[in-house]
């Protein structure tokens, strides 16, 4: 296992953000699902080792963050992609990443050079390397932020909502790029279930700071058998229901007997799991949940 | 218009070339040829060892890498600082110039004030001892640094990085504010008596943010410092008093006790570490 997590409990104030979280990362493409406010930007950056939990055990590449030499060698081997990525706006694209690639300890200037080559080219971003960051637009400073955590080749990335901004050329190249290794452990978060369901071997489902599912994106679009179905309109046992393309009407929730059943789909299933909060306009959350 | 080529180059003289040790006279006279013979080109590459290739390829990105690199970079390199921390340090907002307006416009400001009413400085020995305060705040919380989220998953010790990058803000804010404080119509000793006061707040601000973030805690030695200008006047005392044997006494207490909680603490100040 790349990192196994055990009653991960974390929270601010009196916002309880993660409440007794358990999840094993295998090698491979992970998505993380879940409404806003469901503890996914917490649970990643304990496993980035930026922020420390309030109870339970975590072990990632299996070391213990909480000691201070071990978190410097999971730092090493991990690359991290936060929800805002911030560049120093007077720096250029090509500087900005030779400086986090100074901090990664790649001291080699000639290696570092390459490797900055190489990671812009893998984001798409040669042709931006001399423009100030002030400059990028926001899917290109996801890429930007794509790069650094791309350097020095890492075991583990976490990636937090990475496809945001991005068009849908640029989402394919990165799907192409997350999953071009499969010894490698990605775990992304995400609201874009299409990605989870084309991209990855696993998936895990929070809400409340709580796994609700872990599988595989066809036993989460398994799960909801039997709770779709569509019909000329909204019925009575419907949780969740929207007129689709072709007239019908698409239904989540309690089907009546004799409906017309289809099969699921990851989002289905994450509707029936999740229920109206996947829905509800963004609420209160904790700070950085 | 293609140059008539009267001569080329042996095969012998193609590997000499290619292995670089043809003298200077040679290397050039091939260099010129091959610049304008593409047959030679042709028959010069198989000659051209791929490991000496790429040493000659690096050493050319060594010297495009030299020659980009800013006078700021290259002048920090200079003084024998590495290449990381010289980074590090171009990245703190002391080296921006906005943070050097702001802070020479405070000054300059604080210096008018003085100038204004002959004999009163209180303006500037009241500002002098902040200004580090608040620059040090300014370099590394997260909130005025763009790039924590990034920075702090990096294996670049964190406690390095704090020191550089609030040395670096506190250090040029000290400078300017000790060189505006030698032209004040008071004796040196007098105008840079605050230099004692701004060490103990900048070092007691490090030492308070391993608790609370950096932000608060400046806000928080800013006001105890206002608390004691304050009080200094309510004993109808001189602003400098805050500045004689006793002050500077306290502030070394202050000082010594921040530096102990900041060592003994420091790991705090990691993100990733359990509190």
């Amino acid at each position: 296992m790349t990192a196994r997590i055990h009653d991960l409990r974390k929270s601010f104030g009196r916002t309880r953000a993660l409440d007794g979280l358990d999840l094993d990362l295998a090698p491979g493409v992970t998505g993380l699902l879940g409404p806003n406010g469901a503890g996914k930007t917490t649970l990643l950056r304990i496993l980035a080792t930026v922020l420390a939990p309030d109870g339970g055990t975590v072990r990632v590449l299996g070391r213990d963050p909480a000691i201070t030499s071990e978190r410097t060698e999971i730092r090493r081997r991990l690359g991290y992609l936060p929800q805002e990525v911030g560049a120093y706006p007077g720096f250029s694209v090509r500087e900005f990443v030779d400086y986090i690639a100074v901090l990664k300890e790649h001291t080699d200037r000639g290696l570092r050079r390459r490797e900055v080559d190489r990671v812009l080219e893998l984001v798409d971003l040669t042709g931006k390397a001399y423009d100030k960051t002030r400059t990028l637009s926001g899917g290109m400073r996801r890429r930007l932020g794509l790069a650094t955590a791309f350097l020095g080749d890492p075991e583990l990335l976490v990636l937090d909502e990475p496809a945001v901004g991005l068009d849908p050329q640029q989402r394919l190249r990165f799907r192409e790029l997350v999953s071009a290794d499969p010894g490698r452990c990605v775990l992304l978060s995400t609201h874009q279930t299409e990605d989870v369901a084309a991209l990855c071997r696993e998936v895990v489902v929070v809400d409340a700071g709580k796994v609700l599912f872990s599988g595989s994106p066809a036993a989460l679009a398994a799960s909801a058998s039997g709770r779709v179905w569509r019909s000329n309109q909204r019925e009575p046992g419907a949780d969740l229901a929207w007129v689709t393309g072709d007239g019908s009407t698409r239904q989540i929730g309690h089907p009546p007997a004799g409906a017309d059943l289809v099969e699921p789909t990851v989002e289905d299933a994450y509707l029936v799991l999740v229920g109206a909060r996947a829905l509800a306009p963004d609420e209160p959350l904790a700070v950085g949940a | 218009m293609t140059p008539r080529l009267n001569w080329h180059p042996d095969e012998g003289m193609l590997q000499t070339y290619a292995a670089g040790g043809a003298g200077l006279a040679l290397a050039a006279s091939v260099e010129a040829h091959v610049l304008a013979c593409s047959a030679c080109r042709v028959a010069l590459v198989p000659a051209v060892e791929p490991r000496r290739l790429t040493a000659v390829r690096a050493a050319l990105e060594d010297r495009l890498d030299a020659a980009e690199r800013p006078l700021s970079e290259r002048l920090l390199r200079r003084v024998g600082l590495g290449e990381a921390d010289a980074r590090v340090l171009l990245a703190a907002p002391s080296l921006r110039r906005a943070w050097w307006l702001a802070v020479v416009l405070v000054l300059t400001l604080a210096m008018l004030a003085a100038l204004q009413e002959p004999g009163s400085v209180d303006a500037l020995l009241i500002l002098a001892p902040l200004l580090p305060v608040i620059a040090t705040a300014a370099s590394y919380t997260p909130r005025l640094d763009p790039a924590t989220g990034l920075t702090a998953a990096t294996p670049y010790p964190t406690m390095r990085l704090l020191l550089l990058r609030s040395g670096a803000v506190a250090g040029a804010s000290t400078l300017l504010a000790a060189a505006a404080s030698a032209l004040l119509p008071v004796a040196l000793g007098e105008a840079l008596a605050w230099l004692l006061p701004a060490a103990a707040l900048t070092v007691a601000v490090l030492a308070l943010s391993s608790w609370m973030d950096a932000g608060v805690a400046a806000g928080a030695c800013c006001a105890a410092w206002l608390a004691a200008v304050w009080t200094v006047r309510q004993d109808g005392l001189e602003l400098v008093a805050v500045y004689d044997a006793p002050g500077q006494l306290v502030s070394a207490t202050v000082l010594a006790a921040a530096i102990l909680v900041l060592v003994r603490h420091r790991h705090r100040l990691d993100p990733g570490s359990p509190v």
